[in-house]
C-alpha cells in the first residue's frame, strides 16, 4: 500500500513522515493511546512495519485496557504473514472491548479462512447483538451458512434469503472495495481500509461518489434506504460550492472538508484528482482519527 | 463591527475575514486587496445553500461550522446568529486552536447583529 502512495505521489509520503516526525514528539511529550494508534497506523501505512509494531507495543504497555493497538497489531501481522499471531491479537483486542466492531469483523474473516465456520457465525452473530440492522454482518452470516449447508449437504431451509445460495465470497466480492494495487496479503481475510472506516464506531454512512454525485460504493448503516445516495449527491454538491469559493481566494481544490451541525457531521476526503470520500457520523467522532482510514481507502481504491 | 473583526485578523494564522447574510450578501469584510469580497460572498452563498441542502438531506439539524483546509491555508465558516463569518486561514494556522480562538469573535458578532 504504501508503494502505491510513492509511486502515485511523490508529495503525500513528505506528507505522512512529517507527520510521523510530528506524532513521534507528541508521544513523547504527551503520550495518549490516540496518538500511539495514529502514529502505528501511519508507519504501518509507510510499510515501516517494524517500528509500527513497536509503537503498538509500547502503547500497550502503557494503556493495557485499549483495544485498538491490538487491532493495529493484528493489522501488520497479518501484513507480515504472522497468521496465527493475528487471531491471538484479535482476541485480545475483544476481550478488552467486546464491542470492538472492527475487532469483530477481522477475527469472522480470521476463524473464516481457517475453516472455522462455526467460530466466524458466532462472531458475526454477536456484532448483531449490538448492530442489529447491520447489513453487511447480516449478509455474511447468510454465505457463511450457505457454506456450512454446503459442507453437510443440508438443503437451504425454505425462508433463506437469496443471496445465501450465492458461491461463498460472491456477494462480498462483489461488495468488497476493488483492489488496483494488489496488496492484499492475504485474500479473504484483509479487510479493506474502506470496510474498516464503513465499521467505525459512530460512522453511520460512509460512500465514495463521483464527480456528478454518483455513489461507486457505499455503506449504510442506517435505517433509512438511499440515505448514501442523498449523502452523495449533497455532498457532491458542496464540493463543487467549495471549490468555486476557493477560486475566488486563488486556493486548489481542498483534500477535505467538515461540515460540524447539532446533530452530527459530514466528513469529506478525496485524493489528488479522485472521487470524494464522504462519511456521515456523529457528532463525537473526530475528524482527524477518521483521516487516514479514509487516506487508506483512497488508496486501496487506487485513487490518483 | 470593524473593530471585532480588525481584532480577528489579528488572530494568528487569520489571514481575511467576511460577514455575510444566508444570500450571500456582504455585511462586513476584511479581506486582501486582492480578493474581491463581493464575488466571494456569492460563491460562499452558494456554499451555504449546499451545505444548507446537505444538512436537511441528513437531517443535520443546525450548522455550527464548515471548515476546510489545505496546505496553503483553508477557511472556516461559521454560523454567527442571523449572519455567517467566513475566516480565511493562512498555511501557519492551527486549526484545532483557530477553532477556540474563533468562539468569542462568533458571540460578540451574534451579540452585536441581534441588538
Amino acid at each position: 500500500m504504501a508503494s502505491a502512495i510513492a509511486d502515485a505521489d511523490a508529495g503525500e509520503p513528505r506528507a505522512v513522515e512529517s507527520e510521523i516526525e510530528r506524532l513521534r514528539k507528541k508521544v513523547e511529550n504527551f503520550p495518549s493511546p490516540s496518538s500511539y494508534a495514529r502514529l502505528a497506523e501511519l508507519l504501518h501505512l509507510a510499510k515501516q512495519d517494524f517500528e509500527a509494531e513497536a509503537v503498538c507495543r509500547k502503547c500497550i504497555k502503557e494503556f493495557p485496557r485499549q483495544a485498538q493497538p491490538f487491532v493495529i497489531l493484528a493489522e501488520i501481522q497479518m501484513a507480515t504473514g504472522r497468521h496465527d499471531a493475528v487471531g491471538e491479537s484479535l482476541r485480545a483486542a475483544l476481550e478488552r472491548d467486546p464491542r470492538h466492531y472492527a475487532a469483530a469483523r477481522m477475527y469472522a474473516d480470521w476463524l473464516e479462512q481457517r475453516q472455522d465456520l462455526s467460530g466466524a457465525l458466532t462472531q458475526l452473530k454477536q456484532i448483531l447483538s449490538y448492530r442489529p440492522d447491520d447489513a453487511q454482518v447480516k449478509q455474511r452470516i447468510a454465505e457463511l451458512q450457505a457454506r456450512q449447508r454446503a459442507a453437510t449437504g443440508t438443503a437451504p431451509p425454505k425462508s433463506a434469503p437469496a443471496m445465501a445460495a450465492a458461491p461463498p465470497r460472491a456477494a462480498a466480492a462483489a461488495a468488497a472495495v476493488s483492489d488496483s494495487s494488489g496488496s492484499r496479503a492475504v485474500p479473504g481475510v484483509r479487510r479493506s481500509a474502506f470496510e474498516l472506516l464503513a465499521g467505525e464506531s459512530g460512522i453511520h454512512v460512509c460512500a465514495v461518489i463521483d464527480e456528478r454525485g454518483e455513489v461507486l460504493l457505499a455503506r449504510n448503516h442506517l435505517a433509512r434506504a438511499g440515505a448514501e445516495e442523498i449523502l452523495a449527491a449533497h455532498a457532491a454538491a458542496v464540493d463543487r460550492a467549495l471549490g468555486v469559493a476557493l477560486r475566488c481566494l486563488g486556493q486548489p481544490r481542498p483534500s477535505s472538508w467538515v461540515l460540524s451541525a447539532e446533530c452530527g457531521q459530514v466528513l469529506a476526503f478525496r485524493r489528488q484528482r479522485g472521487p470524494l470520500l464522504a462519511a456521515f457520523a456523529d457528532a463525537s467522532v473526530r475528524p482527524a482519527l477518521i483521516e487516514l482510514r479514509a487516506l487508506q481507502a483512497l488508496v486501496d481504491l487506487g485513487t490518483a | 463591527m470593524q473593530d471585532i473583526l480588525g481584532e480577528l485578523v489579528r488572530t494568528r494564522g487569520v489571514g481575511g475575514c467576511l460577514l455575510l447574510n444566508h444570500e450571500g450578501l456582504v455585511i462586513e469584510s476584511m479581506l486582501r486587496s486582492d480578493v474581491d469580497a463581493q464575488a466571494l460572498a456569492a460563491a460562499v452563498g452558494e456554499l451555504l445553500a449546499a451545505i444548507a441542502e446537505l444538512s436537511r438531506g441528513m437531517h443535520l439539524g443546525r450548522l455550527a461550522s464548515f471548515s476546510s483546509f489545505s496546505e496553503q491555508g483553508g477557511i472556516v465558516l461559521s454560523a454567527a446568529g442571523p449572519a455567517h463569518l467566513l475566516v480565511l486561514c493562512d498555511a501557519s494556522a492551527n486549526p484545532a486552536l483557530l477553532r477556540l480562538e474563533l468562539r468569542p469573535f462568533i458571540d460578540r458578532i451574534a451579540e452585536r447583529l441581534s441588538l
